[in-house]
C-alpha cells in the first residue's frame, strides 16, 4: 500500500510542478510580449507617455511606470519606481542585464512580479518599461490543474486497490479451497475436489494435490474393501469345507470323534472370524459414508428401550454361567441418533464381553446416562477386569486378553467404528465396582435435545 | 427328487452335491446362469447363487420367476439385510448365507419343498376340452377342432395350444412357453415361438388368442 502511495507521489509531483512550469513560462511570454509592445509605443520621440500607460492599465488591469535613463519617473499608472521590486527591475532593464527567468508561480502566490523591459530609441536605451503583473490567473489555473491531479491520483490509487484486491482475491480463493479439501481428507472424508483456478502455479498445484488425494482415497478404499472382499471371497472354501465336514460325521470311527469335535470348533471360530470381519467392514463402509454426509435417514432410539430388551435376551446366558444382570437405566431414558440395530450391536458387543470375561458369580450393570447433547451408555462388571495397560489397547483390532482362546478380538474395534460412524466414541475403562466398563458416549437425537 | 445346482465354485458345488446325493437327491450341476435356464426343466429345485460369471443370480431368478414357479433357494455369500429382501422379493422361497450347516440345509430344502407340495394340490388342471371361440381344444385326445372340424397340429403346436388353453384367460409369459415346448427359459433373440404363433393362427381361423406386448400370450374364451 505505502509503495503504491509512493509510485503514485512519484508521478504526481513532478506532473504538478512542470504544470506550474508551463503556466508560469505561458505568462512569462505573454507579458514579455506586452512590455516589447509597450517599449516600442514608449520608443516614438515625443509621444505622450500618460495615455499609454492609462490605455495599458485599462487593458489589462495591471500598473505601469515609465522612467527614463536616469531613473526619473516619466509616467506612472499604480506604480511608482521606489517600491523595492519595481526599482530593481528597473535597474536591470537600465543596464540592459539579461532577464532573469521568471520564478515558479504557486497556486497561493498573490504578490505582482515587475517585469521590466529597456525602451531603445535608435539603438540607445533612453528609458525602461516596468509592468506589475498580475499572478492571481495564472494561480488559480495553477490551482485547478494540481487539483485535477489530486482527482486524478485518488482515481488512480482506488482502481489499483480495486485491482489488488481482485488479484488477492483471484490468488487466495483456491488456497481458501485447498485448504477446505486438505481439512477433509484429514477427516477421512472424500469431498469434492478442490476447485481448479487462479494463477497457473496455484493452479498446477491444485491439480496436483486433486491426483493425489484420488490416489490416496482409492488406495484407502481398496484397503477397506479387501478386507471386505479377502472375507466375502473365504466364505466359499469355508463353505466346502463346513458341508464336507459335516458329510463327515456320519462315517467317523470311535477313535476320530475327538479330533472331528475339535475340527468343528475350530471351524465355528473361523466362521465366527469371517462373520465379525465382513460387520467390521460394513460398519467402517457406513461411518465413511456418514463423514461424507450421506448418511439419510434421522434415526432416535431411546437406550432405556433397548437395554431393557437386550438384557431380557442376555438373562438366559448369564444365568447358564452363574451371574447377575442389572438394569440402571430408566424410562424414558436418553434418545440417541443411532438406527435401533446399531444400538443393540453396541450393546450386545460389550454385553457378550462382559459375560464372557467377567467370570463367574460376577455383576454385570447397565446404566444411562445424558448430559446435554450426549448420552452414555455405560456397561460395567465387577469381575476380573483388564490391567491397566491393557485398557487403551482393547478396543484396537485383533487384541485380545490373554487368557481370552474363543474371541475374535474385533467386538469392541467393531463397537468403536460403529460409534465413531455416528459422531460418538468408546471408552474401556476400570469400573469402580472393580471389574471393565465399557463407556459409549453417543449424540442425542435432534428433536429430542431442542 | 431332481435339484438344480446353480453354483460356480467348483469346491462348494461338488460337496453340495454330494451332499445332497447322500440325502437321495439327483443332482443337475449348472455354473453359469444361462446353463441353469437351460436345464431347469423337470427339475423340483433350484439351489442358485447370486454371484455366476454369467450374469447376476437375481437376473437368474427374475427370468426363471417369469417361466416356472419351481421353488427357488438362494445360497450366498451376501448376507446384508437388503441382499436378502432383494433375493426374496425376486422370487426366491429361502435365503441362505454361506456357509451353511448340513442339517441346517437338509430342514430348508424339506420345508421349501413341504410348502411348494401344498401349493401344487391346488390348482388342479381342467381336464375336459376348452372350448376357445369356434375352436375346441381336447387335450386327452389331443384332438383341436374348428367348428366341429378337425385340424392337424404339429407337435409343438399342440404343445403351444394345449399349454394356453389349461391356463386360459390368463396371460402366459413367452419365458413360460419356451421353458414347455424347447426346454429353456431364455427367450433371447429366437423367433421360433412366433413363428409357431402365427403357424397356430393360420390354422385355427378365429382362435381369440391375443398377444400380450411385451409379456407373452392370453387365450380367451
Amino acid at each position: 500500500m505505502s509503495l503504491l502511495l509512493l509510485a503514485v507521489a512519484a508521478l504526481a509531483v513532478p506532473l504538478a510542478l512542470s504544470l506550474a512550469d508551463r503556466r508560469t513560462a505561458t505568462l512569462a511570454t505573454e507579458r514579455d510580449r506586452q512590455l516589447a509592445a509597450l517599449a516600442d509605443a514608449a520608443a516614438v520621440r515625443d509621444v505622450p507617455l500618460q495615455p499609454l500607460v492609462d490605455r495599458y492599465h485599462a487593458v489589462y488591469g495591471e500598473g505601469a511606470l515609465v522612467i527614463d535613463s536616469d531613473g526619473r519617473t516619466l509616467a506612472a499608472r499604480e506604480l511608482a519606481a521606489t517600491d523595492p521590486g519595481v526599482s530593481t527591475a528597473a535597474e536591470h532593464a537600465l543596464v540592459d542585464a539579461p532577464t532573469s527567468p521568471w520564478t515558479r508561480i504557486w497556486p497561493w502566490y498573490r504578490e505582482h512580479v515587475a517585469a521590466a523591459a529597456g525602451v531603445r530609441r535608435d539603438g540607445e536605451l533612453v528609458g525602461a518599461v516596468v509592468v506589475a503583473v498580475d499572478t492571481s490567473i495564472a494561480a488559480r489555473d495553477i490551482t485547478t490543474g494540481w487539483l485535477w491531479v489530486v482527482v486524478g491520483c485518488v482515481g488512480l490509487l482506488m482502481l489499483a486497490v480495486l485491482v489488488a484486491r481482485g488479484l488477492t482475491r483471484w490468488v487466495l480463493r483456491p488456497m481458501n479451497g485447498l485448504e477446505r479439501a486438505v481439512a477433509a481428507m484429514t477427516e477421512g472424508a472424500s469431498g469434492p475436489p478442490a476447485n481448479v483456478a487462479g494463477p497457473p502455479e496455484l493452479r498446477h498445484f491444485t491439480a496436483a494435490f486433486n491426483t493425489m488425494a484420488q490416489v490416496v482415497r482409492g488406495s484407502l478404499d481398496r484397503q477397506r474393501r479387501l478386507i471386505a472382499d479377502a472375507s466375502h471371497q473365504l466364505r466359499n472354501p469355508l463353505a466346502a469345507v463346513r458341508l464336507r465336514a459335516d458329510s463327515l460325521e456320519d462315517c467317523l470311527t470311535e477313535a476320530g470323534q475327538s479330533t472331528y469335535r475339535s475340527m468343528t470348533a475350530e471351524l465355528d471360530r473361523l466362521e465366527n472370524l469371517l462373520q465379525q470381519l465382513l460387520r467390521l467392514a460394513r460398519a467402517e463402509e457406513v461411518s465413511s459414508s456418514r463423514r461424507v454426509g450421506l448418511a439419510a435417514a434421522v434415526d432416535a432410539t431411546d437406550l432405556a428401550d433397548v437395554t431393557a430388551e437386550r438384557i431380557t435376551f442376555w438373562q438366559s446366558v448369564a444365568d447358564l454361567q452363574g451371574q447377575r444382570l442389572s438394569n440402571q437405566s430408566h424410562q424414558p431414558g436418553p434418545v440417541v441418533q443411532l438406527g435401533r440395530h446399531d444400538v443393540e450391536q453396541l450393546l450386545d458387543v460389550a454385553l457378550d464381553n462382559a459375560l464372557r470375561y467377567a467370570g463367574r458369580d460376577s455383576t454385570v450393570t447397565v446404566s444411562t446416562a445424558q448430559t446435554g447433547e450426549t448420552a452414555e451408555l455405560v456397561v460395567s462388571d465387577d469381575g476380573l477386569g483388564l490391567p491397566e495397560e491393557d485398557l487403551s489397547r482393547a478396543v484396537a483390532r485383533f487384541w485380545r486378553g490373554q487368557a481370552d482362546v474363543a474371541g475374535t478380538g474385533l467386538g469392541l474395534a467393531i463397537a468403536a467404528e460403529i460409534a465413531a460412524g455416528h459422531g460418538g466414541a468408546i471408552g474401556v475403562e476400570k469400573a469402580p465396582e472393580g471389574g471393565l466398563l465399557v463407556r459409549y458416549r453417543l449424540p442425542v437425537a435432534r428433536e429430542a435435545a431442542s | 427328487m431332481r435339484v438344480l445346482l446353480v453354483e460356480d465354485d467348483e469346491g462348494v458345488a461338488s460337496a453340495l452335491a454330494d451332499l445332497l446325493g447322500h440325502a437321495g437327491a439327483s443332482v443337475v450341476r449348472a455354473t453359469r446362469g444361462t446353463d441353469a435356464l437351460n436345464r431347469v426343466k423337470g427339475c423340483d429345485l433350484v439351489l442358485l447363487d447370486l454371484g455366476l460369471p454369467d450374469m447376476d443370480g437375481l437376473d437368474v431368478l427374475r427370468t426363471l420367476r417369469r417361466a416356472s414357479t419351481v421353488p427357488v433357494i438362494i445360497m450366498t455369500a451376501r448376507d446384508s439385510d437388503g441382499a436378502v429382501v432383494l433375493g426374496l422379493r425376486a422370487g426366491a422361497d429361502d435365503y441362505l448365507v454361506k456357509p451353511v450347516r448340513k442339517a441346517v440345509l437338509l430342514a430348508r430344502i424339506d420345508a421349501v419343498m413341504r410348502r411348494a407340495g401344498r401349493k401344487a394340490d391346488h390348482p388342479a388342471a381342467p381336464a375336459g376340452p376348452v372350448v376357445a371361440g369356434p375352436v375346441t381344444i381336447d387335450r386327452e385326445r389331443r384332438e383341436v377342432t374348428v367348428a366341429g372340424v378337425k385340424q392337424a397340429l404339429t407337435r409343438t403346436e399342440f404343445q403351444l395350444v394345449s399349454h394356453l388353453a389349461a391356463r386360459q384367460g390368463e396371460a402366459v409369459s413367452r419365458e413360460e412357453l419356451m421353458l414347455e415346448v424347447w426346454g429353456t427359459a431364455v427367450v433371447g433373440r429366437s423367433r421360433s415361438l412366433d413363428f409357431f404363433i402365427g403357424q397356430i393362427r393360420a390354422k385355427l381361423i378365429g382362435l381369440p388368442l391375443h398377444t400380450v406386448r411385451g409379456f407373452g400370450f392370453r387365450l380367451d374364451t
